[in-house]
């Protein structure tokens, strides 16, 4: 676009970065700032209007995470179904993302649009559909149940970016290789692995993050007996009962991985597997 | 003919190797279409299979419009579609104008530009609950703004569960407008400098340039974002549950009532159908669009 | 080393023929450059011959073997890609020991190997950067060494100088032609660019749309061009219709409008018979010499530095002329023109 929108010269190109910087701060850096001060509230001094600060500071909401069980057990619960997820949708994107990515197929809209749909259906019409079925098969309020149908949501995206990986390796390194003598073994070994191993990673990281906060699915298939933090943090924010000071808690330990998956899709992402990732219909 | 003669053998060889490749795309595509034909298909048609009274549970199974009528006749259920296509389109306006504006104004050169759009693309990672959270800290009653209005004297309004759903909006464009920003951003970046300098060259100030050139451009972008953004909050759940009003209440929020309170598959499932319906006409004709958007350009 | 043959190579993509009864020999250690603008099937017929792609129809034959159903990891050719195809993962010197890792040599041997393949492309002391650390002829130069240093039966070149600025490639294009006669390994090279094909080859064949029109020394298909498309491709030329007036032990003489050229008779010309001549401006001389010369007046003419280019008219029919040093002729002067000794006669198109 135009490099001198409205503005022109050193004056405006500063006028720009604090209006935009402003902006972040009332939007991002501000509410951010707040939710670690809930956390943070002293819970015998409370933080009342119209305090603009908390009176008192302590540590009381973290330590009450150990103390609470079903904060500790909802930890657990997310920590033991990610790694689950993650493994399931690896197995099941790696050999059909790299169809996707490097074979020539007939069938290529249908597949796509068939892989695009669990990302545009809203996530309540699919569980409506998985929880009914899910009760006949004995699955829900299971721990395997909530594993199945967080796959279904995750596993597109895997399989994109698995397949935007696979896509971007330049046909001719694969045939150069062939070309030096490599078989397809030390193909897949020395070449094709190293170069996707970034992208697959990536992939990794999103489908793991992705849940830890996947919530409706988990919502519907896995109330009441799987609680994962997204459903306590559901239940502290008004779904149950207000309790602002351990959502405060809940929040900041979902935000962490999400700052690390913002890092790494800065450093070692490329913009078309974000791109991949989150859709473009 | 010498090349008749040559080309019997490879006739013979062709489909044999063809029906091999096939074999093998079909084996590498088993385990992920196979995985959502099974958790993601098979679901999809019990919804709507029950929607019209087959394969109910507890119930005898008939095919019936029944829960369609049922539907239409329940002002709670009729007011949540309505009330859902309200915040589901004012959202995305809203987000549109948003990240046009934003995106647009990422194409210039600033000081700090590269934490910016570090920055613009948190929401994008920050689960939907935890933007409830942070958010309502700031718009609540109890919030900051209106503790910080309060010595003054000046009242702040009810945006938190407020009937016309103004805190729903204000979530779903926070953590909306990145992703349309990344979109359109990407489609922006993307137009030849020369295009935009030409017309520059051509007598057009700034803002012609965006009206004549960026935008019609960018459409594809702008229809895809705005498809997106729309599909995914008409059916939002989480942000509306806890922000929304006692009356009226998303489509979302009645349907897990009818799962979770009254084990009411067949009216959740009806209300499903229309939901997905919907969000499949939006598809349908988004590709037909951009399908003549491509033919006029070419 | 080894001799290549082609036979009928035919490869279809869709209902286009990029190849289309494709029949080249390649003796031992010959360097054949396979020339034509893009989209002629150049590039396709190299990737058969590597086995990147299965031919519809022919035979590939290294050393009197059918090799077109090996796969490609078992062809011994070896190529250097346009975009040189560098592993980015892999420095310099496991991008050249990589083909020898592939034949599971002994790591000293690899390493020697690659030693050497270092010094003759004289990059020594950049063996552990990786190819993004690396300028573009470096680059080009490690991609050379990767393909020789695995000792291939054939050695294959897919435009592998046109990344590189015109100076460059010049250097570059000497390297090459060194190197491959040092080594001695039959070489096919394929290139858009006239000039790389007439300095490098032994050989030249000429393709458009699928097929090979024409094959011959750099200095045949230059002044002695069989096919028109041919003459029109390596350069400038001049064409000129005349009627065959004279047939006498391979040569003939042509009526012109004119005057009388003699032509090389070698396509088996009739008396009588209406042809085209085809000659190269710098083989039309200014003033009078011995053979025909006509007058005419200078039309444009554009200095280029090593010549002058003037387009004469004479007779209602145009000509370009090359003159090297000389007078400048303004536009508008009367001159005197000597057309060549001989000319080709060309057919086709």
């Amino acid at each position: 676009m135009n490099r001198s929108w409205i503005m022109r010269g050193a004056p405006g190109r500063w006028m720009l970065a604090l209006g935009f910087f402003t902006v972040a701060s009332v939007v991002l850096i501000i509410p951010l700032i707040v939710g670690v001060l809930w956390s943070l509230v002293d819970p015998d001094a409370g933080w009342f209007p119209p305090a603009i600060v908390p009176p008192s500071l302590s540590l009381a909401n973290w330590r009450a995470m150990l103390a609470v069980p079903e904060i500790g057990q909802a930890f657990a619960m997310s920590f033991l179904i990610a790694p689950i997820v993650t493994a399931l949708c690896a197995a099941l994107a790696l050999p059909t993302g790299y169809a996707l990515g490097r074979r020539q197929l007939r069938a290529r809209r249908t597949i796509e649009l068939l892989v695009l749909a669990p990302i545009i259906l809203p996530g309540i019409v699919l569980a409506t559909g998985l929880g009914s079925m899910f009760i006949r098969l004995g699955l829900s309020h299971t721990v395997a149940g909530v594993v199945l149908v967080q796959t279904v949501v995750l596993l597109p995206f895997m399989i994109r970016i698995v397949a935007a990986t696979f896509e971007g390796v330049p046909q001719d390194l694969i045939d150069a290789a062939r070309n030096l003598g490599a078989s397809p073994w030390p193909l897949a070994r020395d070449v094709l692995i190293p170069l996707v191993r970034p992208g697959l990673f990536a992939g990794g990281l999103f489908t793991f993050i992705g849940s830890l906060e996947e919530f409706v699915l988990t919502f519907i298939v896995g109330m009441p007996y799987v609680q994962t933090l997204p459903v306590l943090l559901w239940a502290y924010l008004g779904g149950r009962s207000s309790i602002f000071t351990y959502a405060a808690v809940v929040t900041m330990v979902l935000l962490v991985p999400t700052i690390i998956l913002m890092f790494v899709a800065e450093r070692t992402l490329k913009q078309e597997y974000l791109a991949a990732g989150f859709g473009k219909v | 003919m010498a090349q008749a003669a040559a080309a019997i053998p490879q006739v013979t060889r062709a489909p044999a190797r063809r029906r091999h490749e096939s074999l093998v795309d079909v084996l590498l595509l088993a385990p992920g279409l196979g995985y959502l034909l099974v958790f993601m298909c098979v679901p999809l048609v019990q919804v709507v299979l029950r929607s019209f009274g087959l394969l109910a549970i507890g119930e005898p199974s008939q095919f019936t419009f029944g829960l369609y009528r049922e539907v239409l006749a329940n002002k709670i259920d009729r007011d949540s579609i309505v009330f859902s296509l309200y915040f589901a389109l004012g959202t995305t306006v809203i987000s549109l104008i948003l990240s046009l504006m934003t995106s647009a104004l990422l194409q210039v050169r600033f000081p700090g530009r590269f934490i910016i759009s570090v920055l613009y693309k948190i929401p994008l990672v920050v689960p939907s609950l935890v933007a409830a959270f942070l958010v309502l800290t700031i718009i609540d009653q109890g919030g900051i703004i209106a503790r910080a209005l309060q010595p003054y004297g000046l009242g702040w309004p009810e945006l938190v569960h407020d009937r016309y759903g103004l805190g729903i909006i204000l979530v779903l464009v926070w953590h909306n407008v990145p992703i349309m920003t990344v979109i359109l951003s990407a489609v922006m970046s993307g137009i030849p400098h020369d295009i935009t300098n030409a017309a520059r060259n051509l007598g057009a100030s700034p803002w012609q340039v965006f009206r004549n050139v960026t935008v019609p451009l960018s459409l594809p972008g702008i229809s895809a974002a705005s498809l997106l953004v729309f599909i995914g909050v008409f059916g939002a759940f989480s942000i509306p549950s806890l922000l929304g009003a006692a009356y009226p209440t998303a489509i979302a929020v009645v349907m897990s009532r009818e799962v979770l309170d009254r084990a009411n598959w067949g009216l959740a499932s009806a209300l499903g159908t229309i939901v997905t319906a919907l969000s499949a006409v939006l598809l349908y004709v988004y590709y037909r669009l951009i399908r003549r958007q491509e033919a006029a350009l070419r | 080393m080894a001799r290549l043959e082609l036979r009928d190579i035919t490869k279809r993509f869709g209902r286009v023929a990029a190849a289309d009864r494709v029949s080249v020999e390649v003796a031992d250690g010959e360097f054949l450059t396979l020339l034509g603008p893009s989209g002629c099937g150049k590039t396709t017929t190299l990737r058969i011959i590597a086995g990147l792609v299965d031919p519809d129809e022919g035979e590939v034959l290294l050393d009197g073997v059918a090799v077109q159903h090996l796969p490609a990891h078992r062809r011994q050719t070896a190529m250097v890609f346009q975009s040189y195809a560098l592993f980015p993962h892999m420095t310099v010197s496991e991008n050249i020991g990589f083909g020898l890792r592939m034949r599971a040599l002994s790591a000293d041997l690899i390493r020697q190997r690659v030693g050497e393949a270092l010094a003759l492309v004289e990059l020594e002391g950049l063996s552990d950067r990786y190819p993004r650390q690396l300028s573009g002829g470096q680059q080009q130069r490690v991609a050379v060494a990767r393909a020789i240093v695995t000792r291939p039966k054939v050695l294959l070149f897919d435009e592998p100088l046109s990344n590189l600025d015109a100076k460059l490639r010049e250097r570059l294009r000497l390297e090459l032609r060194a190197l491959q006669q040092r080594l001695g390994v039959t070489t096919v090279y394929v290139t858009h660019d006239q000039a790389e094909a007439l300095a490098l080859s032994d050989r030249v064949a000429v393709m458009f749309g699928g097929k090979v029109v024409e094959i011959g020394t750099p200095r045949q298909v230059y002044r002695t061009p069989r096919a028109r498309v041919t003459a029109e491709f390596l350069g400038v030329t001049n064409f000129l219709d005349g009627q065959v007036a004279a047939v006498a032990d391979g040569h003939c003489i042509v009526q012109t409008p004119l005057g009388m050229v003699e032509a090389d008779a070698g396509l088996g010309v009739r008396m009588g018979e209406v042809v085209t001549l085809s000659f190269r401006p710098e083989d039309v001389r200014i003033g009078r010499y011995e053979g025909t010369a006509v007058t005419g007046r200078v039309l444009h003419a554009s200095y280029l530095g090593s010549v002058t280019d003037y387009v004469v008219e004479s007779g209602g029919i145009t000509l370009r002329v090359h003159e090297a040093g000389g007078a400048a002729r303004a536009p508008g002067e009367e001159i005197t023109i000597t057309l060549p000794a001989t000319a080709a006669i060309v057919r086709g198109g």
